[in-house]
């Protein structure tokens, strides 16, 4: 029992945080994402552009239905949160890689977003050493960007407009990453004490 | 092996996910951010928010501007 200080009132009891498993239908959702990609590359490959973008499409509406089934089965967990976002940085680092590799893409700005992305991923890491415990850094405007670099895949893929998104994308993920930065590594972490 | 439709059909249905979406996100960013406006700034949450549906807004502008230039509107 906490001890009471002074005249304070004790605290309310606080409801144990529910125990959830990892072998949930949002965390399977999430791994199956993995499984766009072998089709995916095999599309590149091939040539099938259209069949390629329909493969980065599934793996995009995967990543917003994850979510979805984990309010719906309540199996919401910080370790789901961490596996949805390193399945992110994977499965859109791989299909970055793999159009540039079959020049599909610009080579320059696949290689300054996969050279942030690690850096992002160190910041991440950075926070959760800062924060002492495994935690997802939450930011508005890196869920953006997120979706942007699946969409950055389909542009590659299919051909459209792809050195206009791929250059544009470039200050945009700089801008994100220097404010997410200050916030990652100087500012206080939210909820912790002064 | 073939492609599931013809080129004109998948470059409209590109330009729908891309445009359509775009313009849909700036709306919906628009209204996200003149709602967080309105809150407390020396909140460090609600500066979040503001940053994020602000980049929203240059993203969603970045999609509807590349479509209309894949049709050669621009």
């Amino acid at each position: 029992m906490a001890a009471v200080v002074g005249n304070a009132a004790p605290a309310a009891p606080v409801a144990p945080a529910p125990v959830v498993s990892r072998w949930n239908p949002a965390n399977a959702v999430t791994a199956s994402r993995f499984l766009t990609l072998p089709p995916f590359v095999w599309a590149v490959a091939h040539g099938y552009h259209q069949w390629a973008t329909l493969f980065m499409l599934l793996c995009g509406v995967l990543d917003k239905l994850d979510g979805f089934v984990a309010r719906i089965f309540h199996c919401r967990s910080t370790f789901g949160e961490l596996f949805d976002a390193i399945t992110d940085a994977l499965c859109y680092g791989f299909g970055l890689v793999i159009v540039a590799a079959y020049g599909w893409a610009p080579v320059i700005p696949v290689a300054l977003v996969i050279a942030l992305g690690i850096a992002n991923i160190g910041m991440r890491v950075a926070y959760g050493l800062r924060a002492g415990r495994a935690t997802n850094y939450k930011s508005y405007a890196m869920e953006r960007l997120v979706a942007y670099t699946g969409y950055l895949i389909g542009f590659a893929t299919a051909g459209f407009e792809v050195a206009f998104f791929f250059w544009l994308f470039v200050p945009v993920m700089i801008a994100i990453l220097l404010y997410d930065a200050k916030r990652m590594l100087v500012d206080p972490i939210p909820g912790a004490p002064a | 092996m073939s492609e599931p439709m013809s080129a004109t059909a998948f470059a409209w249905f590109i330009s729908v996910m891309v445009g359509g979406v775009s313009a849909l996100w700036l709306v919906y960013d628009s209204v996200n951010l003149a709602r967080a406006l309105k809150l407390d700034p020396a909140n460090p949450a609600v500066r979040d928010r503001r940053f994020g549906y602000a980049m929203g807004l240059v993203m969603g502008l970045i999609g509807v501007i590349g479509t209309l230039k894949f049709h050669g509107v621009v």
